[in-house]
């Protein structure tokens, strides 16, 4: 070792120096700072001692180095060491002797000071003591350290013993199969003690659910060296089972002498339990007839689904395909919005605004031509389950349920007015085949065929006609239309057919003779008695309960008066005012019953069905606005009619917001039918009138009631046909008066 | 009992809506017509629920969730809404509405969506 190598690790020692003498002191220190940059002095050896044991109070170590004087007052060096020794009996003490004192120096190296140095101290002799005691001190810091990793290695092994032994179910036997050893895991699942086990066969846990077959295979291969590995149902001391996955091999002693067997196993009881569990729970899911699937936070669908999901789909596997395209396919509008649903969803950290979001999902899709309902559950780990229903037959039975009662509908509204249903099917046939000279009167005729129709709730025929106007009005708003178009577009409506799938209804429901009974004005009593056996024994078939209103009706029609040609408007009124969500007291006819008037009224009374359509569309404001203008909510529409000097006054009144005089007038500018001049020469009566004009409306689009600006015209054509009049009061805000003027002739 | 404030355009909404809320036991302490004036009586009243319509003239029910909830984090809002207006519910949930009662509105719909922000007001 250099002197180098040696200051580089001396520097790092703890010195604790003693001396009594000052200047011996100061010259010797001189020297020891060259090799030590931690000296403590101590100037006796009561000093010294003191020192020693506070350093290791407040260091918890010991100085690496003792150096000391032995002649000192007080405390000399050798009571010193003796009491160092009592404490640290492994202290390095460098002692540095006088010649002469030799007895006391043998007494030190017999109580363990290993060094002295002889005064005067020379460096050469310090040197090489140093030397000495460095290695001896490294020596046994290294030591010190194989021991600590020992220690360290030991508490480890222990740990895996102690862990093999509670956690590892394992076991081994002598050659006989009787049992030698078991661990702590082992008496633990198997509910039997150490003491129970040792000495006994390994027969004691065999469960008679295991074939013997099975045992003579595991003794075959042990004997044969060789490792057996397989599941095993065991049986538990209190008579329950369990099953574990066992490694058994032969075990051999230190001397390679093959002594017995051994076994380790695993126990998968949970888990077989759980396999068990996951197919019961496949089952009744793959025969519930329902798709049941689940999917994560990507879409993808996961790999447990029931079978029913493949027919639904009409796919072979739906496993990691996104839910959205399998179950939404090209419906953005659905997909956008069952995206953005889950998205949030998962966005949001509160499970009741979870669940929420669920709600506004989709819950109905058309997939592969079958209806199928969607239910959405929220599962753990931002997965999502989704029911899938196929309601294709519920649905069927509601649509079917939906048309019978409206046929019902239709049935009964034609029953109950026969005369008037055989007149206007005469006309229509007519009108089918009539040649179309004027276009004006042939898109009146039509929407009026349309009103008449929709009173007698055949929707088939109203469906067509509605669709056929609409598309007329197209043609005719575009350049260059002339009257063969329109008249293609009429063409490619097969109407005849649409009512005749009606007619075939009525006829199969009432008996062909219903609609072939001669329809004069005086009904044949003996016929109508026939009729009404007829409907009576279809009501015994309990066809219809409304065949009850129909006998009534039919009472009714012996009757030809003005009023009973008004009587199907109430119905008309209520059945108008709730398509359009307006409210309306029941409509009041008042007039004499008595009063007859001729039949040429009949097309007249029939085109008042466009009045009452306005009335109710135009006229009477919805509930909200008229309870905020501080009418009530309630509107009200009066029909009253009387004789006054040979004519019947017909009245017609409703409280609604009267006509719009204003906006009647700029839509006659805009459409030519009045010049800007013209306008400045009339009266607010001749202006009202302008309603009456063909084409002109207030609204600015039709809907399915009026608007088209067609049946105020149809219904003018019809009373100056009767020679008859109209006059018109109309106050802003509280309503509208009709009163028309016919000569009874 | 809850003080309620309730927003809708239309005054037969605002009417059934007072009328039914006031049957189950609550109080409504004001009524906006639209979403501006929402925000202003909220501030004046600050009620202990607000019903929402979605849509409205003006201001819509969105908007004037978001103002309300920015200047009153606790706000606790309902909206009221029609079919086919699922993705502005959901806007409007994901900007802190408690919930949403689909029209027509019912006693029951009422007493459901009420009782998930007041859990106290369940029937069960």
């Amino acid at each position: 070792m250099n002197i180098k190598d040696l200051t580089q690790y001396s520097k790092s020692l703890k010195i604790l120096y003693v001396e009594d003498n000052d200047e011996a002191r100061e010259s010797t220190l001189l020297m020891l700072e060259n090799f030590f940059d931690d000296i403590t002095i101590a100037v006796d050896g009561d000093d010294g001692y003191e020192k020693y044991i506070n350093y290791y109070k407040s260091q918890n170590r010991y100085f690496d180095i003792v150096i000391s004087d032995i002649n000192m007052p007080k405390m000399d060096g050798t009571e010193m060491c003796k009491l160092i020794f009592v404490h640290n009996k492994n202290q390095h003490i460098l002692m540095i002797s006088a010649y002469n004192d030799s007895e006391r120096l043998q007494e030190l190296l017999n109580m363990g000071v290993s060094n002295y140095i002889h005064k005067p101290l020379r460096l050469d002799k310090f040197i090489s003591v140093l030397e000495d005691i460095t290695i001896n001190i490294r020596t046994i810091k290294i030591k010190e350290n194989e021991l600590k990793e020992i220690e360290q290695l030991n508490n480890g092994l222990d740990a895996l013993v102690d862990s093999f032994d509670s956690y590892v179910i394992a076991s081994r036997t002598d050659l006989k199969g009787t049992i030698t050893y078991v661990s702590k895991a082992y008496e633990i699942i198997s509910g039997y003690t150490k003491s129970e086990l040792i000495g006994q066969s390994h027969n004691i846990v065999r469960h008679p659910d295991m074939l013997s077959s099975t045992f003579k295979n595991i003794w075959e291969t042990i004997k044969d060296g060789k490792l057996w590995v397989g599941e095993i149902k065991n049986l538990n001391k209190d008579g329950s089972s369990y099953w574990v996955d066992a490694n058994i091999a032969p075990y051999y002693d230190k001397n390679n002498k093959h002594v017995g067997y051994s076994a380790i196993r695993v126990d998968i009881t949970s888990q077989k339990a759980l396999k068990s569990l996951n197919l019961e729970v496949n089952n009744l899911l793959n025969n519930a007839g329902q798709g049941f699937l689940s999917f994560n936070k990507n879409m993808q669908i996961s790999k447990s689904f029931s079978k029913e999901c493949l027919n639904i789909f009409k796919l072979k596997d739906i496993y990691n395909c996104n839910i959205s395209d399998v179950l939404f396919g090209d419906d953005l509008i659905k997909k956008d919005l069952f995206e953005d649903g889950i998205s949030r969803t998962l966005l949001s950290d509160e499970d009741v605004i979870k669940e929420m979001f669920l709600t506004l999902l989709p819950i109905e899709h058309i997939v592969n031509g079958k209806d199928i309902s969607i239910e959405y559950k929220l599962l753990d780990d931002d997965k999502f389950m989704i029911i899938l229903t196929d309601i294709t037959n519920t649905k069927k039975l509601e649509s079917k349920l939906k048309k019978q009662n409206q046929l019902q509908k239709m049935i009964v509204a034609v029953a109950s007015n026969k005369n008037d249903f055989i007149e206007l099917k005469e006309e229509f046939e007519h009108f089918l085949i009539a040649p179309i000279d004027d276009l004006r009167d042939f898109l009146r005729q039509l929407h009026t065929f349309k009103g008449v129709f929709a009173q007698k709730e055949m929707v088939n025929i109203v469906d067509t006609l509605h669709s056929l106007e609409t598309n007329i009005n197209k043609k005719v708003q575009e350049d260059n239309t002339t009257i063969e178009n329109i008249i293609d577009v009429f063409k490619d409506y097969d109407l005849e057919k649409t009512f005749n799938i009606d007619l075939e209804i009525i006829n199969s429901t009432l008996g062909d003779c219903f609609l072939t009974v001669n329809s004069s004005s005086s009904i044949d009593i003996s016929k109508f008695d026939n009729l009404k056996l007829k409907i009576e024994r279809l009501e015994s078939t309990d066809m219809s309960n409304s065949l009850q209103d129909i006998l009534y009706d039919f009472e009714r029609m012996r009757y030809e008066s003005l009023y009973l040609m008004l009587n199907s408007y109430p119905s008309v009124v209520k059945q108008v005012s709730s398509k359009l969500g307006k409210k309306i007291y029941p409509l009041i006819i008042e007039g004499d019953k008595k009063l007859n008037v001729s039949s040429e009224f009949k097309p007249f009374i029939k085109s008042l069905i466009h009045l009452f359509n306005n009335c109710i569309d135009h006229g009477i404001e919805d509930i909200e606005t008229r309870v905020e203008i501080g009418k009530d909510e309630t509107g009200t529409i009066v029909c009253k009619f009387n004789e006054i000097d040979g004519n019947i006054q017909l009245i017609i009144t409703d409280d609604g917001s009267g006509i719009d005089i204003e906006k009647l007038v700029q839509n006659a500018i805009k459409k030519n039918i009045i010049t800007q001049k013209e306008l400045e020469s009339i009266n607010i009566n001749e202006k009202l009138m302008l309603i009456f004009t063909d084409r002109l409306t207030t609204k600015d689009k039709a809907s399915y009631t009026s608007g088209r600006g067609i049946g105020m015209s149809a219904l003018k054509n019809e009373t100056e046909k009767l020679d008859g009049v109209i006059d018109i009061n109309s106050k802003e805000g509280s309503g509208v008066e009709f009163i028309f003027t016919l000569p009874i002739k | 009992m809850l003080n309620i404030l309730v927003v809708d355009d239309s005054l037969i909404i605002r009417k059934t809506l007072t009328a039914q809320l006031e049957k189950i036991g609550h109080t409504v302490v004001a009524q906006a017509k639209c979403g501006q004036e929402a925000i202003e009586l909220y501030g004046e009243y600050l009620p202990d629920l607000v019903t929402m319509d979605i849509s409205m003239p003006i201001m819509d029910g969105i908007e004037s969730l978001k103002e309300i909830k920015e200047n009153y984090e606790s706000a606790k809002i309902i909206m009221i809404t029609s079919r086919g207006e699922e993705k502005l519910v959901m806007e409007s949930l994901t900007s802190g509405a408690r919930g949403y009662i689909l029209k027509p509105i019912t006693r029951d719909k009422l007493e459901t969506a009420i009782s998930k922000v007041y859990p106290e007001f369940s029937n069960d």
